[in-house]
């Protein structure tokens, strides 16, 4: 009989705001992150959802000292960990064996591509060297709370932090660790704004998610971590948990290393498997938080696979990346911390900017925000350059 | 016109690692997408930064491609009509 | 805990690919590790043009998965929903990132089929495109082969989800060197056993 597990902190910093208070009021309110770059160096001028702290704003809140060699990442990071952890009040200091698993693909990156000719040259910036790997990020993380056994960095692109959700379950209900905080963390960098770009697959404008019109996705930064613990765990300790984790599953589309297949084979097997983990049919789901980049290809894929798992009976969906943009790594945390949120409070956040159904599809997503809804199960989207799909379902109990 | 079809073959075969090729395996009317060369989506923006770079030629929507890239005469056609290198 | 065993394996190191402990090809002169993986793709009439576009890690995941499954049942066989991938290395795309960054860096012309690269799972989305594969892909970043957690994980696979056989290993590429380690998990009887010590005895040869 498989361990329950349930989420009892969470914690998260993004383009909607620094933490939870803030982001529920975003979401509700319909407030997009998405504006002009501010903290970024770069000649371009797209539209992206920027977590709207400098660095040394960040290392104030957190009491690290201005010199100190810390990544913006990392920063990020830590701020939403800690609120994770002071939301769950688990007691770090007492010897439980605790997973920390942080999704990234950039790490330290944006230090190193201001620095990369510094490396090269001489040897005034070499302390932001070890700074750029992903694992090197989640050490870095890890040891501001000196409280984890085991960390590991899944690096999935745009699925990370929810592979590192699914392995953080993994953990636990194999009984490797008594308990585990899970999520993802990215800044934007000029090396992947760069790369997006080439693709041809940024909107010059706010995006659009699901409209017939959209034009692409707009870039996001965050970080978002989960704390999960198994059903013993949360009695013993008296806490009242926030969800369970009643189900995931991840599957490879395997068509093309960034596309999507048309009818979005993976993403559909990818939420088949979630639901037959949970042991809930399909018409027991309330909301669906969708990928919805906006991209031209995603939304017409993942559109076609709803309506193939979902059939006749689809539920409401939204994407929330037109008020967070598009923070990949990160996103399946930010958007497990939103899935929640949605179901704590009872509404449905909006996918803004929709105006126009897409032909394709037989459903169209909510376009304005949905108060007094009663979701007692919501699927969640994260899918990955590389065809790498996952979806995780939270639930009420 | 023919020494700008050579280039331009020569270039794709280069920007686009198509380590089989030879310039005498592409026909200059065969379609380069689909079923011709085999080339997909990543090889069209590959072309449209080709054009940028060696002919000065901007495109802004991704969707002119499907013309421009039907063959190499066609492509050639356009860089020889708006090339400002 | 189900009883799975290691039905083949094969090592990509110092230019050299061997396949069950056998060497199958090696080529350890004067060509570099990326010369001997175009090599590697022609001495074994791989047929495949796309292999040409792939990055140097791509590339070297590729040539040990294709010698991994090439004469197995699982050759050819599509679709394959029941086959896991789970990787790892130690330098995630960073050989593909550096590239990238020249692309931006110096003429400022960023090159859209390199950043497809500049990530370290696209080498198990290029592996399961060629195969059809759709089962479970995971991709770890660690300092060395981790292989207590690689073992649980895939043990894990096995236990909780319809895996019936996995791809399982290291492939990492950087500063001009390829190394890669590739096993197949399967449930019916192999060469090995796959245990940590076995695991282990593997690891030692890269």
């Amino acid at each position: 009989m498989p361990r329950r597990v349930f989420v009892t902190g969470m914690g998260i910093v993004s383009g909607l705001g620094i933490g939870l208070e803030e982001t529920l009021s975003s979401l509700k309110n319909s407030r997009s992150g998405i504006g002009k770059i501010k903290y970024l160096d770069t000649v371009h001028d797209l539209p992206c959802a920027e977590v709207p702290l400098s660095e040394m704003e960040m290392k104030h809140l957190l009491d690290i000292p201005a010199d100190k060699i810390v990544t913006r990442t990392a920063l990020m990071a830590i701020l939403a960990a800690k609120e994770a952890l002071q939301n769950s009040r688990f007691p770090v200091k007492e010897g439980y064996r605790i997973a920390f698993i942080n999704g990234t693909t950039v790490g330290g990156m944006e230090k190193s591509e201001l620095y990369y000719f510094d490396f090269l040259e001489n040897d005034t910036r070499n302390d932001y060297i070890e700074a750029h790997d992903c694992g090197s990020l989640t050490e870095t993380i890890a040891d501001y709370f000196g409280a984890f056994s085991y960390v590991s960095t899944p690096s999935t692109a745009c699925s990370s932090a929810a592979n590192a959700i699914v392995l953080g379950m993994n953990l636990i209900e194999n009984r490797l660790v008594d308990a585990a905080v899970v999520g993802g963390s990215e800044c934007i960098t000029k090396f992947h704004l760069n790369g997006f770009n080439s693709l041809m697959i940024l909107d010059k404008e706010p995006c659009r998610p699901f409209d017939a019109t959209r034009a692409g996705l707009n870039l996001g930064e965050g970080a978002a971590f989960l704390v999960l613990e198994p059903e013993e765990l949360c009695s013993q300790r008296g806490v009242e948990p926030l969800c369970r984790v009643s189900g995931y599953g991840n599957a490879c589309d395997a068509y093309h290393q960034t596309a999507s297949s048309p009818e979005g084979k993976g993403a559909a097997l990818a939420m088949k498997k979630a639901l037959e983990m949970s042991g809930i049919d399909s018409y027991s789901v309330n909301y669906i938080n969708a990928h919805g980049t906006g991209t031209s290809n995603n939304d017409e894929s993942e559109g076609r696979a709803i309506m193939s798992v979902f059939g006749d009976h689809i539920p409401p969906v939204s994407s929330t990346k037109g008020l967070t943009g598009h923070t990949t790594s990160a996103a399946g945390g930010v958007e497990a911390v939103i899935s929640i949120l949605a179901m704590l409070y009872r509404f449905i956040p909006a996918n803004v900017n929709f105006r126009n159904q897409m032909p394709e599809l037989s459903f169209s997503p909510v376009a304005e925000m949905v108060e007094n809804v009663d979701l007692k199960h919501v699927l969640s989207n994260s899918f990955g350059f590389g065809g790498n799909n996952t979806s995780v379902i939270f639930s009420k109990e | 016109m023919d020494e700008l079809v050579l280039k331009l073959k020569e270039e794709i075969i280069e920007v686009l690692n198509l380590e089989e090729v030879k310039p005498e395996d592409i026909d200059d009317n065969a379609p380069l997408f689909g079923d011709g060369l085999g080339l997909d989506s990543i090889d069209a923006l590959e072309l449209i930064v080709l054009m940028e770079k060696n002919y000065g030629i901007k495109l802004q929507d991704a969707n002119q491609g499907k013309e421009i890239f039907k063959s190499i005469n066609t492509m050639a056609d356009y860089i020889a009509k708006n090339r400002k290198k | 805990m189900m009883e799975l065993f290691i039905s083949k394996y094969c090592v990509l190191n110092n230019r050299q690919l061997s396949v069950n402990g056998e060497m199958v090809y090696e080529n350890r002169e004067g060509a570099t590790d990326s010369e001997f993986l175009s090599a590697a793709y022609r001495r074994f009439g791989m047929g495949y043009p796309k292999f040409f576009k792939m990055d140097h890690l791509s590339k070297t995941g590729f040539i040990v998965t294709e010698m991994l499954l090439k004469d197995t049942a699982l050759f050819g066989v599509e679709p394959k929903r029941e086959t896991a991938v789970v990787f790892s290395n130690r330098n995630s795309s960073l050989d593909t990132d550096e590239n990238y960054q020249e692309t931006i860096g110096k003429d400022y012309f960023p090159s859209p089929s390199v950043f497809v690269y500049t990530l370290p799972n696209i080498v198990m989305g290029e592996v399961c495109i060629k195969h059809k594969i759709f089962g479970e892909n995971t991709f770890f970043v660690s300092d060395e082969l981790e292989v207590e957690h690689i073992f649980t994980y895939v043990n894990q696979l096995f236990e909780q989800t319809e895996t019936e056989n996995a791809l399982v290993g290291w492939v990492d590429y950087y500063d001009g060197k390829a190394e890669a380690l590739v096993w197949l998990v399967e449930k019916q009887k192999g060469i090995k056993l796959f245990n940590i010590t076995e695991l282990y005895n593997l690891k030692s040869f890269l």
